[in-house]
């Protein structure tokens, strides 16, 4: 049996945390030193969702064509968005409490990404729900390409609403708000954590292909 | 002509049949016989399009909607306990897009058309299920068990439309009867 | 073969004769719209809740009160097992769209009698009385396509009524957002260009759960699926 190596993963982290602690603090913040957190949010919610497109195309391949192999790299694919979803919140909060003095604020945007982890949640509550493995392989093609609607509204449209005010700041890589040391930081950020996640997923395939056959 | 090649269905890691073939031609009734969970009425719903098969492949010699080309009446198929017979043969007609001829059947199957199934014996619903599976004329008809729970009339009809059904096509029959099991032109035994 | 829509109708028929007869439905959800309304009423008693506050009750009762009836349409064919007959008889899509139909007229009554009951028991007043029909119209029809399809996604499951509420408030909440931001206006707060907006973003929302229904009952239901193996 092949065995799975570790410490590549390790590695790619040690260096992600190495990179943390060396950035600059970042201006223009309530406290520069912590804002530092930005370099595993904003991969993660990057990541979440390229991982989420993943998954509508792996949702699309199982509607059409429900084999082991369509259906085990759909989970796989929506258990990582689910996971980086879940982390971007996690350091999201994090974040709030750093700079804005609350663990949770309300803020429209860090409510948005809890709907959209509720969503992502609804679909795992309804994978457990259904034992037929045809019907559940559907049943989560369906609800994954469904999701994809109140995804992106919550995701792209909701927070730049006119009505909707908010702290959090948005198109922060388009507008170039980031300083380079921080652009860096972050692309380097999105290459560690997604190697690990990519690896994850790989593993995470494997295991439920076993499981199906 | 209705054949399966290799058919195998699987619960989890238990097989309940693999390797399955078997043919049976316009005309013919096929009968399924074997004890309690060998898989007849798991192969009945294969058959049906009701289920997916884990192995194999079925192949069904007519053009068309499975809808229109397949009649299935089995004891686990539950009727709509709030409509009355006539409903079902009417409602039946219109989605299959046949006339329902619901007071022949209904004279027929000797059943009230204005009673809702809720309050149908069981021997009622087997002769309303029978009725909704030959109504329009199907290639293929599939019968689970379909005397069980049936009187004496009762058996005469089953015999009687399995007769008409062999004029037009295909008849599987899934049973442990020992009287039905005189009935098919050849079987197969999954026990 | 009988067209789509005269399929659609004979399933529709059959849903409104069978709530006529059991009258479950219209009954839990209209039973819990008076309790949930007599009770938003005497909570605010004497006071006079910002519309913002209004239209969010007001929504979540909606809300609420549609996910009582509506997944019952479809789960109700796998609790008394007749979703093979349904499958035997009916095109996947008619039988979505039929279904889809009953659950709409279901909520719509709902609206109605809740709408009615709130101005009468807490004495609002509708500062724009269209806007209230519009946004009640297009959060209908809204909350009746997300709650049909996942009447169709979780037919078959273990506890399905506890998943249908599970997966259908996570997926229903961007639409509680939007019928809240058209509502607040019909209760006198905000801009009719916000309003219209988010009744706008509601209508897209209905649209691309309507398209997307009858697809997925097709790949859920649809007989002879030799092809599908896992």
């Amino acid at each position: 049996m092949q065995t799975q190596r570790i410490w590549p993963q390790v590695i790619a982290l040690v260096a992600l945390t190495a990179i943390t602690v060396a950035a600059p603090p970042a201006k223009g913040f309530m406290n520069p030193d912590l804002a530092r957190i930005l370099l595993w949010h904003l991969p993660c919610a990057l990541l979440s969702t390229i991982f989420l497109f993943m998954s509508a195309v792996w949702g699309f391949r199982a509607i059409a064509s429900p084999t082991s192999d369509n259906d085990a790299r759909l989970a796989a694919s929506l258990d990582l968005t689910t996971a980086l979803a879940i982390l971007t919140l996690l350091t999201g909060s994090v974040f709030s409490r750093v700079q804005w003095g609350a663990w949770w604020s309300w803020d429209p945007r860090q409510t948005s990404y809890l709907f959209v982890a509720l969503i992502l949640l609804g679909g795992m509550a309804l994978r457990s729900g259904l034992d037929e493995p045809v019907k559940r392989a559907k049943a989560s093609a369906g609800y994954t390409l469904v999701m994809l609607v109140p995804i992106a509204f919550l995701t792209f449209v909701y927070p730049r609403l006119p009505q909707v005010q908010s702290l959090h700041p948005s198109d922060t890589i388009q507008q170039g708000s980031l300083d380079n040391p921080y652009r860096i930081g972050v692309l380097c950020g999105m290459l560690a954590i997604g190697f690990v996640a990519t690896c994850l997923w790989r593993l995470r395939v494997r295991a439920l292909e076993l499981e199906l056959q | 002509m209705l054949a399966a090649q290799n058919l195998g269905k699987r619960f989890g890691p238990r097989w309940i049949f693999r390797n399955l073939a078997f043919e049976a031609s316009m005309g013919q009734v096929l009968g399924v016989f074997g004890p309690n969970g060998c898989g007849k009425s798991t192969l009945l719903r294969l058959l049906a399009g009701l289920a997916t098969a884990s192995e194999g492949k079925i192949t069904r010699d007519s053009s068309g909607d499975l809808r229109q080309s397949v009649g299935f009446a089995a004891l686990d198929l539950a009727l709509y306990p709030d409509l009355t017979a006539d409903e079902h043969l009417v409602l039946a007609a219109k989605l299959r897009g046949h006339p329902s001829n619901a007071e022949v059947w209904l004279n027929r199957i000797a059943l009230p058309p204005d009673q809702p199934t809720r309050e149908f014996s069981s021997g009622m619903r087997a002769r309303l299920r029978l009725a909704l599976a030959v109504q329009h004329s199907p290639t293929f008809l599939l019968l689970d068990e379909p005397s069980a729970s049936l009187d004496e009339a009762g058996r005469t009809l089953v015999r009687d439309l399995i007769a008409e059904q062999c004029g037009r096509g295909v008849v599987i029959l899934a049973t442990n009867d020992p009287i039905e099991k005189e009935w098919p032109h050849h079987a197969i035994n999954l026990g | 073969m009988p067209s789509i829509w005269a399929e659609t109708l004979a399933i529709f028929t059959k849903e409104l004769s069978t709530e006529w007869r059991s009258r479950q439905g219209l009954l839990a959800g209209g039973l819990f719209s008076v309790v949930a309304v007599v009770a938003m009423a005497f909570a605010g008693v004497n006071t006079r809740p910002p519309p913002t506050l209004q239209a969010g009750m007001f929504t979540i009762v909606l809300l609420f009160a549609a996910c009582i009836t509506l997944p019952r349409v479809f789960l109700i064919e796998d609790e008394q097992r007749t979703i093979d007959l349904l499958r035997l008889l009916a095109r996947p899509e008619a039988a979505f769209l039929g279904k889809y139909g009953a659950c709409k007229l279901q909520i719509i009554v709902t609206a109605t009698i809740l709408s009615c009951l709130y101005v009468f028991l807490s004495g609002v007043s509708i500062a724009i009385p269209w806007m209230l029909v519009a946004a009640l119209a297009v959060e209908s029809v809204t909350l009746a396509a997300t709650l049909s399809i996942v009447g169709v996604l979780v037919s078959g499951a273990r506890n399905r009524w506890v998943l249908a509420a599970a997966v259908g408030l996570p997926l229903l909440l961007p639409q509680t957002t939007l019928s809240i931001g058209a509502l607040r206006f019909a209760f006198g707060e905000g801009t009719q260009t916000a309003a219209l907006q988010n009744l706008s973003g509601l209508g897209l929302f209905a649209i691309a759960m309507i398209s997307f229904g009858p697809a997925l009952a097709n790949a859920m239901w649809r007989l002879d699926p030799s092809e599908d193996r896992l």
